[in-house]
């Protein structure tokens, strides 16, 4: 299909969407309950004048990336400890069995009685953490040993053989789930937000909304919460086109 | 004239005995070619003489300080690297770091010799099987290694591109002589391309038979002989 036809159909698609949303607005016929798409842009245009704006985004951001680069990190560390040693994934596969089926929403629950007021970062890291690791596993495993037979007959450095072999298999997969766990883990910290109402962020703000009935501004951080996820997805996949080279 | 040699080899895999009191001498300078039933560890034999597998008993002399190619049954090239990277990733180690142009003068020189001067810059998967195995032709003989070690390497191409691979082999060989311990168990390819000729057993292996210098023999007499003791 050309890109131009793909085009017209993704805006009808919003089109279609918005007149959805126009005619419930108008069928329940309340404001309070269900505003309509104009008073909601009006809301979330007002939401950037809104003195605590700028503090209340980078404050979620902000727990977003300490969450990450600590998923990152430990993901990646033990990921590659996994990958080259069967009895360490082992080891590991229960935890990361109990992190990926447990509700969010039971780690919010207790996080709160342990940590209080870092318990946006512990989720974060909790739901990320184990899409990047079983990742780098996937990864690790997927190096082609016909190749690293190839380098060590050939006596490559083992520098070398680390950067030119292992790091080229492993990255589409550190990249996928780099991206996975981004897109999870955002809105896994809003959550983690609403329940743990920390000064400012995404998540209080809209419980804080929510508990005012005010459902425009509830509505209006929602897209704010969902066009700062696209944001983040568009640098990763930017960084992707970047980092990976697809000849394979 | 110098010898690899094989003395009193032992080896076993998990119980099953490979070899046992196991001897061989290859002639240095020349290509020789061993024959023998598939899995009868002709790899086994290869990865000892380069010194990635140790024999449980026995020694191999001739091979200390040697530096070795390889050319294995399937390409084996990084599918993220260029033609030329390919060939530049076995050579690093050889050639100090200002001497990129050295480096690139090599590769083109054996792709050259292989008629893939014009692939250089092309990825693996943009080109055919013939031609990757090609260019694992030019990347063994690129790396100044004493002794190529061949395992199967033509075993999945066509015929009329085997032939054309095995000509150009023999084409880099007139110029350029080194060691080559090839293993198949494709007879005319073993005597299109081998000065000498083994034919082994199945395990425990033992030579069955032999012969130096096939280049003076009848090859259909030969053939015979060596199809009698497969």
């Amino acid at each position: 299909m050309r890109s131009s036809t793909k085009n017209i159909i993704v805006i009808a698609s919003v089109a279609v969407l918005l007149v959805l949303w126009e005619v419930a607005a108008l069928c329940i016929g309340s404001e309070n309950v269900m505003p309509g798409p104009w008073a909601t842009l009006v809301a979330t245009i007002k939401l950037f004048g809104q003195k605590d704006f700028v503090l209340v985004v980078f404050s979620t951001i902000l727990r977003g990336i300490v969450s990450f680069v600590i998923a990152v990190v430990l993901g990646v560390a033990l990921g590659i400890v996994a990958g080259l040693h069967e009895g360490f994934d082992a080891f590991m596969k229960p935890w990361v069995v109990v992190m990926r089926s447990t509700p969010v929403v039971a780690f919010v629950l207790l996080a709160l009685i342990w940590f209080s007021r870092s318990t946006a970062v512990f989720i974060g890291v909790l739901t990320m953490f184990p899409i990047i690791f079983t990742n780098i596993v996937a990864g690790i495993r997927n190096v082609d040993v016909k190749l690293i037979e190839m380098a060590r007959f050939y006596k490559v450095r083992r520098r070398s053989v680390i950067r030119n072999v292992y790091v080229p298999s492993i990255a589409p997969f550190m990249v996928s789930g780099i991206s996975s766990a981004v897109g999870i883990g955002w809105r896994a910290i809003i959550v983690g937000e609403v329940l743990s109402q920390p000064r400012y962020g995404i998540g209080g703000s809209l419980q804080l909304a929510q508990m005012q009935m005010n459902v425009e501004v509830l509505i209006a951080w929602t897209i704010i919460a969902v066009l700062l996820g696209a944001l983040f997805e568009k640098i990763i996949r930017l960084i992707e086109n970047v980092t990976v080279k697809r000849h394979i | 004239m110098k010898m690899l040699q094989l003395n009193d080899i032992y080896k076993n895999f998990d119980g099953n005995v490979v070899y046992s009191g196991f001897s061989l001498e290859i002639r240095e300078g020349v290509t020789t070619g061993i024959l023998g039933p598939s899995g009868c560890g002709k790899t086994t034999l290869l990865n000892m003489l380069g010194g990635v597998l140790k024999p449980d008993k026995g020694e191999i002399s001739g091979v200390d300080g040697k530096t070795f190619s390889y050319i294995f049954q399937e390409p084996r090239l990084l599918p993220w690297k260029t033609v030329r990277q390919n060939i530049e990733f076995v050579l690093e180690k050889y050639y100090a770091k200002d001497s990129r142009d050295r480096i690139a003068e090599i590769c083109d020189f054996y792709l050259q010799l292989v008629d893939l001067h014009g692939f250089a810059d092309y990825y693996p998967s943009q080109l055919s099987g013939g031609m990757s195995q090609r260019v694992s032709v030019a990347r063994a003989f690129a790396v100044p290694s004493d002794i190529i070690l061949m395992d199967e390497p033509f075993g999945g191409i066509d015929i009329n591109l085997k032939k054309n691979i095995i000509e150009k082999f023999l084409k880099i060989c007139e110029n350029d002589r080194r060691t080559v311990v090839h293993v198949t168990h494709d007879v005319d390819e073993a005597l299109a391309m081998s000065d000498d000729i083994f034919v082994l057993s199945k395990s425990p292996v033992k030579v069955v038979f032999e012969k130096k210098n096939i280049k003076k023999e009848n090859l259909t007499t030969l053939k015979d002989a060596v199809i009698g003791n497969l």
